[in-house]
């Protein structure tokens, strides 16, 4: 499970790194433009630069969320249940991870449904004209997995074993 | 109250239920969306379910695919990147090696780097992290007082949370549709205050208690000189994120993610200069760890986004406005109010959470009470415009959330510094960070005095 979430993180990495060359060629591109208008050159931005940048980013955002789950990085406040017996801590995150289980599919199938409904719309980007529903299925796929590592942890939160997983 | 308010008050009870029982905050915020939701379909009838979960078709998606919010990863990243690079130690180095032989110049060092830090991670956890355990062993060594040292790197940390770039300025600028830009350059004077200030309050404890901060014998000449030569290129990435934002020479996104590259190119140069700067280990690490913390935060924007979308339809927050805009309380007194349950709230809970939970209720009673969101400056009740109000309410707001970073009994940032240095006993590093919250209580009232410090820079 460790590796599967870690390579499903790494691939929103990899669209940081994209985004990250592609606003240093935009940057470098609008930079190089005022420095050189002067000698009535002319150099253009990246065309479509923020349609590419929040494509990317929708993918990257939701392949972190079952990395995230896994090592238990999503925000909780233990301040009443950190004193409690164990049993009380341990039920309490087999409820937690449960309900994290149930919304996680109920997003995976609404955002399937969207997807579809979006290809059958022919939604498209602003500037590039690209269409969107392909960047939709990298989300639902992100979702499955985060409700799969919210089941696993489900279950080792039912058989007492440890929380959440650190760094690999 | 009417029935829908009333289901919204008891959605508002119930998700800080759930969130003191430990259930995650974006699980508990998007159960009470979607419970509170129904059950407002069941009590006002003609507020139908199914268009709201219909919605989910795409709002996922929509949130994610945000050109403003990419700044939070490639942030988060930078943040990450500079500890594994060994940028902090560089930089508390560099400082030390300027002014570490006055007295108190160790935790003089250790605050000035907290906000260089705290300037290119966005977080406080993190810049109380990264610092403490730097900064810690050095002060330590110094003979310093050890409920004082950790109470100064709590406070330090706290200092990430405002200085551009800031993660939370961005999500409160989302939430009340500011201009981050604008936020970003209102938060750098308030954040030199906080320094110039904590600086002041370690000036005036090591005066009067000097055995707590003994003066250290200078750096050796070849070790200064190279700590100041390996600070230079941490200050020009520093001096070229905070002008060219001040400045408005690049927006956020370019900020961010330019900064996020030079930080990885420093780390790798670093490496093939001196051999300890950043690996390929520690780069695949800071990513797995950026996805952890930009997971978090994402999700829990998008808890936000359904619960706000409830809470709207419950008509409460416009309730809560309408009741401050004809309740007759003095303006500044209901800012104070405000401002003491943030600080009261603060204490129990995760200020991420806080910003998402409260700001969509807080935000419209300030605009209602400030006069409503087309008046003028001239005619508002604080002197200012809506937009001027966003950013005036903002920073105040993340300044007194912070000080719950430091306020047991959550105090988050002395939690961690307490995991670093655990011989030390909790009781006295929050009494080493209390002298810095009377120095924040100070800087909120300057602010809630003269707010035209904030639009120096805008």
């Amino acid at each position: 499970m460790t590796a599967l979430v870690n390579f499903w993180a790494m691939i929103g990495g990899l669209c940081l790194a994209l985004i990250i060359a592609l606003t240093a060629v935009n940057v470098g591109a609008l930079a190089a433009d005022m420095a050189l208008r002067g000698w009535d050159i002319r150099v253009p931005g990246i065309y479509g630069y923020e349609d590419v940048v929040k494509l990317l980013a929708s993918v990257a955002a939701l392949a972190f969320f079952p990395l995230c789950q896994w090592r238990g990085g999503h925000v909780a406040v233990g301040l009443l249940i950190d004193p409690a017996p164990r049993w009380v801590g341990r039920a309490n995150r087999v409820i937690a991870y449960a309900l994290t289980t149930g919304i996680a599919l109920f997003l995976a199938w609404w955002m399937a449904i969207g997807a579809l409904e979006v290809r059958r719309d022919g939604l498209t980007t602003g500037i590039l004209e690209w269409p969107q529903w392909p960047f939709y299925w990298p989300g639902v796929v992100s979702m499955l997995l985060w409700a799969l590592v919210a089941a696993v942890m489900t279950l080792n939160a039912l058989k007492g074993e440890e929380a959440a997983h650190g760094p690999a | 109250m009417d029935p829908r308010e009333i289901t919204g008050l008891a959605g508002l009870g119930v998700l800080l239920l759930l969130i003191l029982l430990r259930i995650p905050v974006v699980v508990a915020m998007i159960a009470v969306g979607l419970g509170g939701s129904y059950a407002l379909s069941v009590v006002a009838p003609f507020l139908r379910f199914e268009p709201y979960l219909r919605q989910f078709k795409s709002m996922l998606w929509e949130s994610m695919a945000s050109y403003d919010l990419t700044i939070i990863p490639l942030f988060v990243l930078m943040g990450y990147v500079a500890g594994f690079s060994g940028l902090s130690r560089d930089l508390f180095d560099g400082i030390q090696a300027m002014i570490g032989r006055m007295r108190g110049g160790l935790a003089i060092s250790a605050i000035v780097a907290c906000a260089g830090f705290g300037a290119v991670c966005g977080s406080s956890a993190a810049t109380a992290s990264a610092m403490g355990r730097i900064a810690l062993p050095e002060l330590k060594k110094g003979g310093y007082a050890p409920g004082f040292s950790a109470g100064v790197l709590a406070a330090g940390g706290t200092l990430g949370i405002l200085i551009p770039p800031s993660v939370a300025l961005v999500i409160y600028g989302v939430i009340v549709e500011a201009s981050i830009l604008d936020l970003f350059r209102a938060a750098i004077l308030p954040g030199l205050i906080a320094v110039v200030f904590f600086v002041a309050v370690i000036a005036l404890y090591t005066r009067l208690r000097p055995e707590a901060a003994p003066v250290i014998p200078p750096m050796p000449g070849p070790e200064r000189l190279r700590a100041l030569l390996r600070f230079l290129p941490v200050a020009g990435i520093f001096g070229a994120l905070i002008f060219g934002l001040a400045f408005g020479i690049f927006t956020p996104t370019p900020a961010a993610a330019i900064g996020a590259l030079a930080v990885i190119l420093y780390g790798a140069a670093r490496r093939l200069i001196t051999g300890d700067g950043l690996t390929w280990n520690g780069l695949r690490e800071a990513v797995l760890s950026t996805a952890v913390t930009s997971g978090m935060i994402y999700a829990i924007l998008f808890g936000a986004a359904v619960l706000t979308s409830f809470f709207t339809r419950s008509g409460l927050p416009m309730g809560l406005a309408d009741w401050a805009a004809t309740a007759r309380i003095d303006p500044y007194l209901m800012l104070v109010i405000c401002l003491g349950c943030l600080i009261i709230m603060g204490c129990f809970l995760e200020s991420l959470s806080m910003i998402l939970v409260i700001v969509p209720f807080l935000w419209p009673v300030m605009l209602a009470v400030n006069g409503g969101e087309y008046v003028s400056a001239d005619q508002a009740a604080f002197g200012l415009g809506p937009d001027e109000l966003k950013i005036w309410f903002g920073i105040l707001m993340l300044i007194v959330i912070e000080l719950g970073l430091i306020t047991p009994p959550v105090g988050m940032n002395v939690f961690i510094i307490g995991a670093i240095t655990p011989s030390t006993p909790m009781g006295s590093i929050f009494a080493g960070a209390s002298m810095f919250f009377a120095a924040e209580v100070v800087r909120v009232g300057l602010l809630i005095l003269f707010p035209a410090i904030l639009f120096v820079l805008i």
